[in-house]
């Protein structure tokens, strides 16, 4: 029976625990502009990866700081969920952020991209950190992919209730319910249609052709 | 999609059920899921004992995530041993790995390792008793009859005896078989002491 009162002994690292210690992490490198770091120097290139699980709870640990350091004594302002959501995108975005110079990757992007997480609140804007909140996101897409499907038909029917309801709550629910990468090959699949029927057609000499058949993804 | 994890697996008949809760040192159940860097390495799921349950418990219940990795952190098999020593070093993990890994801990504890944190014990009770009844577990029933002691008048069920095991290193689903084991005992005991008075008010 645990106690409580055993002496601290090393702890014992498993096959797996020693794997996971010594695997390389992945990070994938992203260009960017407008950003500038300490000296006002460009930043190019950022690596982005992963957090993992102590990275997390440390960022999320730190925000809490930051956000009781902010508020002081205003209960209102520290029980506000903006600006926790925001303390904790930044801590998060600084460990997930990694230096992309020359001899970085070697290194496994042993440098966080920017000082520190004060510095980037002091210095990004919102758009900026939404950027990369962007990227971080769709690394986690990349390194965990979630599989979905698309085919013409779900495209063309999506398109056509957005075309009879407009900008309305209807079509924003029903997108919105739709992932990222989706809409992007589903704007693509748009794009492509919206050639062969209208741009297609336009240019031809009056000829009565109809318009091109749609094909089934079956086909 | 959403599963009801707090009742007994409908996949499971109960007579095969109480078996795998019954099994020692613990109920192990292997996952597909393989981690990077270590895709050599089996991975499986083991039910926790109620010492370690409290012990989460205590710990980490005011957050959900830190919830979810705790029960990982205790749980998971490496190759059949322990994974990982402590919630620091399960904390290596990837958000991604650990967002794979606690539903796959999940499905497993709900095949497994009921608890009163997390499980319809009722319906569980019901079924493991179910479990008991069948003559398939007859050897069980025998082997629980000489762990009960009776004595000064009263009842001592020694689990540890039936298991061989210290009791705090017992699952919650070690006691809840042994208890449908006893119940069944109780049932037939009754059963005859109830005939043996029929018989007699006959002579």
């Amino acid at each position: 029976m645990n106690t409580g009162n055993s002496p601290k002994t090393e702890e014992v690292k498993s096959k797996l625990a020693l794997a996971i210690e010594s695997r390389p992490r992945i990070a994938h490198e992203f260009e960017v502009q407008g950003f500038f770091g300490l000296g006002d120097k460009e930043i190019i290139k950022v690596a982005i990866w992963v957090n993992v699980k102590a990275e997390q709870d440390s960022a999320l640990a730190a925000a809490y700081k930051v956000v009781s350091r902010l508020t002081g004594d205003d209960k209102r302002a520290s029980e506000d969920d903006d600006i926790l959501i925001d303390a904790k995108t930044t801590q998060i975005l600084f460990q997930a952020c990694r230096r992309a110079e020359e001899g970085d990757k070697e290194a496994g992007y042993k440098y966080p991209a920017f000082p520190s997480p004060e510095w980037m609140r002091n210095n990004l804007t919102t758009d900026q950190l939404a950027v990369l909140l962007n990227l971080y996101h769709e690394v986690r897409r990349r390194e965990s992919p979630v599989p979905w499907e698309i085919s013409f038909n779900s495209v063309m029917t999506l398109a056509k209730v957005c075309s009879q309801r407009g900008n309305t709550e209807f079509s924003n629910t029903m997108l919105s319910a739709q992932s990222r990468e989706w809409i992007q090959q589903a704007f693509i699949i748009l794009s492509q249609t919206y050639k062969e029927d209208i741009l297609d057609n336009s240019e031809s000499d009056g000829a009565d052709e109809g318009a091109p058949e749609l094909q089934d993804e079956a086909e | 999609m959403s599963e009801d994890f707090s009742k007994p697996p409908e996949d499971i008949p109960p007579e095969k059920l109480i078996r795998l809760i019954m099994r020692r040192p613990y109920p192990v159940i292997p996952i597909d899921y393989r981690i990077r860097g270590a895709e050599s390495i089996n991975l499986s799921v083991r039910a926790i004992t109620w010492e370690e349950e409290m012990e989460i418990q205590d710990t980490y219940s005011s957050s959900q995530d830190s919830l979810h990795l705790a029960y990982l952190s205790k749980s998971l098999l490496a190759d059949g041993q322990q994974a990982f020593s402590s919630y620091k070093q399960a904390s290596l993990l990837s958000e991604n790995e650990i967002e794979k890994l606690v539903p796959e801990v999940a499905t497993s504890f709900s095949k497994m390792c009921p608890s009163m944190f997390r499980s319809d014990m009722a319906a569980w009770e019901f079924c493991i008793y179910q479990g008991a009844k069948h003559f398939s577990n007859s050897n069980a029933i025998s082997a629980a009859i000489c762990c009960i002691e009776e004595g000064m008048g009263m009842t001592t069920h020694r689990l540890d005896r039936f298991y061989n095991m210290p009791l705090l290193e017992l699952t919650e689903g070690h006691g809840l078989a042994f208890r449908s084991l006893c119940k069944v005992i109780s049932e037939a005991m009754d059963e005859h002491r109830q005939q043996s008075k029929n018989r007699r008010s006959q002579k």
